[in-house]
Order: C-alpha cells, then sequence, then structure tokens
C-alpha cells in the first residue's frame, strides 16, 4: 500500500497542467460554487426578512428552518439521492403528477442534469447559513432609520435600496466571502451523491483532489492540486476584499 | 400624494400579511419536506417502499427499518453511532478547554507573536482539509495510530480550535476588563477572576463554541474514512457511506440510518441555538 517516495520535482505540477480533467475541474468549481452561493444568497435573504417579522411560533419556526444547515454532508447527500431517485424518488413523482415533466428522469446520472442537481441540493443545505447571517445584520439595523425614512415618503422597496442594503454590506461581505470560500472547498456532497461523474460532470477541483488521494492514492498529486486550490482562494480572498472596500469607499 | 400613501399602505399591508405567511409557507415546506419524505420512507416496509405508483403515506407503520439499521451484525449502525458519540465528545470537551484559555490569554494579555498567532489561526480555516489528509495520515500512521479513536479525535480538534479561539477571542473583548479589575481589587487572583467573574458572562460564547464543536465533528467526513479501516471503527458519517457501498443500497435501513444520525443534533441544536447563533454572527456585525 505504502511505497517509498522519491523526489519529483515539479512532475505533479506539469501532469496538473497537461490534465484536462483539472482543467475541467476548475471550471464546473466556477460553476458550482458561484451556482450555490448566489442562489443561496437570495433565498437566504428573502427567508431572513421573513424571519425579521414578527409571529406566533416565530422561534420554533427559525430552529426548524435552520435544520438542513446543521446535519452530515453525508446525511444531506442521501436524503437527496433518495429524493432524485428516477423510480421511487418523489421528486420525478411530483413533477409528473403536476405536468412538468413526462417521463422519469434521471437527476444524477445524466450528465446535463447531474451538476444542476447538487447545485440545487447545496442550495437546500446552505440557505439557513445566509438566513442566520443576515437576519443577525437586519437586527442591528436601528429601527429609527426606517422610522425616518418612512417619514421622508419612502415606500418599501426604496427602504429596502436606501437603509437595509447599504448598512447590511459589512455582513453581507463577510458571509458571502465565507461561503465562497468553504463552497469551493467543500467535496463531501459531490462525493458522496455522484463522486464526480457522470463523465465527470460534477467534478470539481476539490472532488478530484479527494479522489486522487482517496481512490487512487497519489497522495502527491493531490498534495499539489490542494495547493492550486489553496493559492486560487488566497488570490480569490485577496480580490474580494479590495474589490468590496472600493465599492465601500466610493458609497 | 393621498393615493401614493394608500397604495404604499396596501403594499405594506400584503407584506405583512398574505405574502408573509405564503412565504414562511414555502420556507418551512422546503427546509422540511426532505427530512418528512425520509421520515416516511423509513416506517414504511419494504414492498411499500417500492411500489408502483408511489406511496407517500406508510399504510402500517413498521420500525423493522430501525431495528434492522441499529442491529446488524454487516453494518453495525449502533456501532458507528457509539463512536460518533464518543468522538465528539471528547472532541467537544478538549475544544472548549483549550479555547476558553487560549481565548482568554489572546484577548486580555499582550504577549509577542500575539498578531501573528491569530492570523495563522484565521489562515488555517482556508486550507481544503483534503489538503491534511496525506500529512495527518503519515502521522498517524508512524505514531501507530490508525483505527484508533485518538486519530480522529486528534484530527477533528486541530479542525475546530482555530475557530473557535476566534470566537471566544471575540467573545471575551466584548466584555468589560473593568469587571476583573475591580475582582482582583478585591482580593481574586487573575485566574480566580476568570473562574468567578469571566466565565459566567462568557457562558453563552462557551455554549456556542461547545456546540460547534460538536457539530463539525459530528459531520466530519474526510478524516474518517483516510484514518480508520475497520468497520467497528466508523463514526456515522463514515458508516452510512458504507451501507451505500454494501450490495444494493437498502434504501429502508439507510433511511433509518439518516434519521437516528439527524435526531442528536437536532436536539442539541435546539436547545442551544441561541447561544450559537450569537456567538457565530457577533464578530461578523460589529465588523
Amino acid at each position: 500500500m505504502s511505497q517509498p517516495s522519491r523526489f519529483v520535482g515539479l512532475a505533479n505540477y506539469v501532469h496538473l497542467v497537461e490534465d484536462p480533467v483539472f482543467w475541467l475541474s476548475l471550471w464546473n468549481s466556477f460553476v458550482w460554487v458561484f451556482g450555490s452561493v448566489i442562489l443561496q444568497f437570495i433565498a437566504g435573504f428573502a427567508a431572513a426578512l421573513l424571519l425579521h417579522r414578527a409571529f406566533v411560533g416565530r422561534g420554533l419556526l427559525r430552529t426548524l428552518t435552520l435544520l438542513p444547515w446543521i446535519i452530515p454532508g453525508v446525511v444531506v447527500g442521501l436524503i437527496w439521492e433518495w429524493l432524485y431517485q428516477p423510480n421511487y424518488g418523489v421528486i420525478n413523482d411530483l413533477l409528473i403528477k403536476t405536468g412538468w415533466l413526462h417521463d422519469r428522469v434521471a437527476w444524477l446520472s445524466n450528465p446535463d442534469l447531474a451538476m444542476g442537481a447538487v447545485v440545487f441540493t447545496n442550495v437546500w443545505r446552505g440557505i439557513p447559513f445566509f438566513a442566520i447571517m443576515l437576519l443577525a445584520g437586519l437586527q442591528a439595523v436601528p429601527e429609527e432609520l426606517y422610522e425616518a425614512a418612512r417619514i421622508d415618503g419612502a415606500g418599501v422597496w426604496a427602504r429596502f435600496w436606501h437603509v437595509t442594503l447599504p448598512l447590511m454590506r459589512p455582513i453581507i461581505v463577510v458571509a458571502t466571502a465565507t461561503r465562497i470560500i468553504w463552497t469551493f472547498n467543500y467535496a463531501d456532497l459531490i462525493f458522496v451523491m455522484t463522486s464526480g461523474g457522470p463523465a465527470n460532470a460534477t467534478q470539481i477541483t476539490s472532488t478530484y483532489t479527494l479522489m486522487q488521494a482517496y481512490s487512487n492514492l497519489d497522495f502527491g498529486y493531490a498534495a499539489a492540486l490542494s495547493v492550486v486550490l489553496l493559492i486560487i482562494m488566497l488570490a480569490f480572498t485577496a480580490a474580494y476584499l479590495r474589490v468590496t472596500r472600493g465599492v465601500e469607499e466610493v458609497g | 400624494m393621498r393615493r401614493r400613501l394608500s397604495s404604499a399602505s396596501l403594499v405594506e399591508r400584503l407584506l405583512g400579511g398574505p405574502v408573509l405567511w405564503t412565504g414562511l409557507a414555502v420556507l418551512t415546506a422546503f427546509a422540511l419536506g426532505p427530512f418528512v419524505w425520509m421520515l416516511l420512507t423509513s416506517l414504511k416496509d419494504r414492498q411499500e417502499l417500492y411500489a408502483t405508483p408511489l406511496r407517500y403515506l406508510p399504510e402500517h407503520i413498521t420500525f423493522d427499518n430501525y431495528i434492522e439499521a441499529w442491529t446488524s451484525p454487516i453494518t453495525p449502525f449502533s456501532r458507528f453511532f457509539l463512536n460518533s458519540l464518543w468522538v465528539c465528545s471528547v472532541t467537544m470537551v478538549a475544544t472548549t478547554a483549550v479555547s476558553v484559555l487560549a481565548g482568554y490569554a489572546i484577548a486580555r494579555f499582550r504577549f509577542a507573536g500575539r498578531d501573528t498567532l491569530l492570523l495563522i489561526f484565521l489562515a488555517t480555516q482556508m486550507f481544503p482539509s483534503v489538503l491534511l489528509i496525506a500529512p495527518l495520515l503519515t502521522q498517524w500512521r508512524a505514531l501507530g495510530l490508525i483505527d484508533t479513536y485518538q486519530a480522529l479525535i486528534y484530527s477533528n480538534f486541530s479542525f475546530t480550535v482555530p475557530f473557535t479561539v476566534w470566537m471566544m477571542v471575540g467573545y471575551f473583548g466584548s466584555i468589560p476588563r473593568e469587571l476583573e479589575e475591580s475582582a482582583m481589587i478585591d482580593g481574586c487572583s487573575q485566574f480566580g477572576s476568570l473562574c468567578r467573574v469571566v466565565l459566567p458572562l462568557a457562558a453563552p460564547g462557551i455554549a456556542a463554541t461547545a456546540i460547534f464543536a460538536f457539530v463539525v465533528s459530528w459531520s466530519e467526513l474526510l478524516f474518517a474514512i483516510s484514518f480508520t479501516t475497520q468497520t467497528s471503527m466508523r463514526t456515522l458519517s463514515a458508516g452510512l457511506l458504507y451501507m451505500v457501498g454494501q450490495y444494493e443500497v437498502q434504501w429502508g435501513p439507510l433511511s433509518a440510518g439518516v434519521i437516528m444520525s439527524t435526531v442528536p443534533v437536532a436536539v442539541l441544536f435546539t436547545f442551544l441555538q441561541r447561544h450559537l447563533i450569537h456567538g457565530l454572527t457577533a464578530g461578523a456585525v460589529k465588523g
């Protein structure tokens, strides 16, 4: 199992540059990260706005809606594998009953649909994260500012656009940056659901790294891939913080 | 003017009424629907589970799937469960003890390398855990720790501590220093003032740290599949994956396993969620 390792210089990095699956995985990572985070952000913001209003049973509902976020990634993957199951899955059944689909669809083994299916699962899992973060931000906005805006004749939309959003910029920046980094590195869900298949359609860089280490036992190549992951993340974080700070100065 | 006002209040009334309730209904259904479906699945017998057309509600509720998952000799879910419980509990206690002491020291004392230390802690959060597997595996092999609880506890611990130290530094930072100073004037030692004054005030932060450590190690998969080889040493996540790998997927026992894996974190979370949310978001809101 463990062969003696020897020094190979940059061989692993040369291999990486010439490896078409690596480049494909980078593109897939891009789709995976931005698809997941943008949808999570929009839905999470909507959820935070809803949960911010006072209503009976709010505490209970907040706890319940957070559940998808705290359960293990393996559990999330298995739940959705069962929901997507072509013959006995409830998603196909519901879509056919409501007339959206005519035939059963193999969500996770169709190369055209698999990425969308895993992203959707990840969105389900990530909405609570944004909901809590943004809810904390909403609660920090002083009520007087809304009062003042209302007196000045600002409608619902204007208050959201000119009071809520600008005041929440710091927490939005922190939450999206954290989430982008985390999603980029996150391998469990895809590893469980598709192992990067079919035909590498859902192979993102972190699952590819994991497969190299776990299935091929090629730790050298896995380490080279990890270093590239790390460099991309550092570059991204630096750029993201610079851009968002720039926005703050202009605003 | 009057028309604008009335249309604005109509929008507001809609947002407070029908839109709010519809939104909440959709949100709840979306968040909980998959769990409900899993629960229904786990209560069906084999025949109902694979019935065509699909049957939504189980006609004869049965707990056989739970019994099978819990007692199966090939995929011993009870063993996975207890493994996870032990690994996560020890990780939780160790993480909490270390991050409380380290967080307090960093928040209150000025010492050489303090800022660098904090920065290094933050930087480790960026490392993909995949990156750590190869070096840790070599290390655990050399130390003869493969297939031991220690390997999992040490790995989880090293993964949770940097973040929880940050959480605790933020928390202690928000407790006024004057409180300890007056305790010390009254004759408390530094450690005495930590125990008697600061710790009670930091209780919510400590609870957040503890639950964070527990939930993270409960979910952990990569370390668990890399550092254990025997079935009897698998944790929940690794064990569930192993259940999938055996023969064809048995959705009955598997769905029971999924429900049983969800319950402990859900219960813990319900009791401590207020503290956790406060602890996780405190730093971000201030920033």
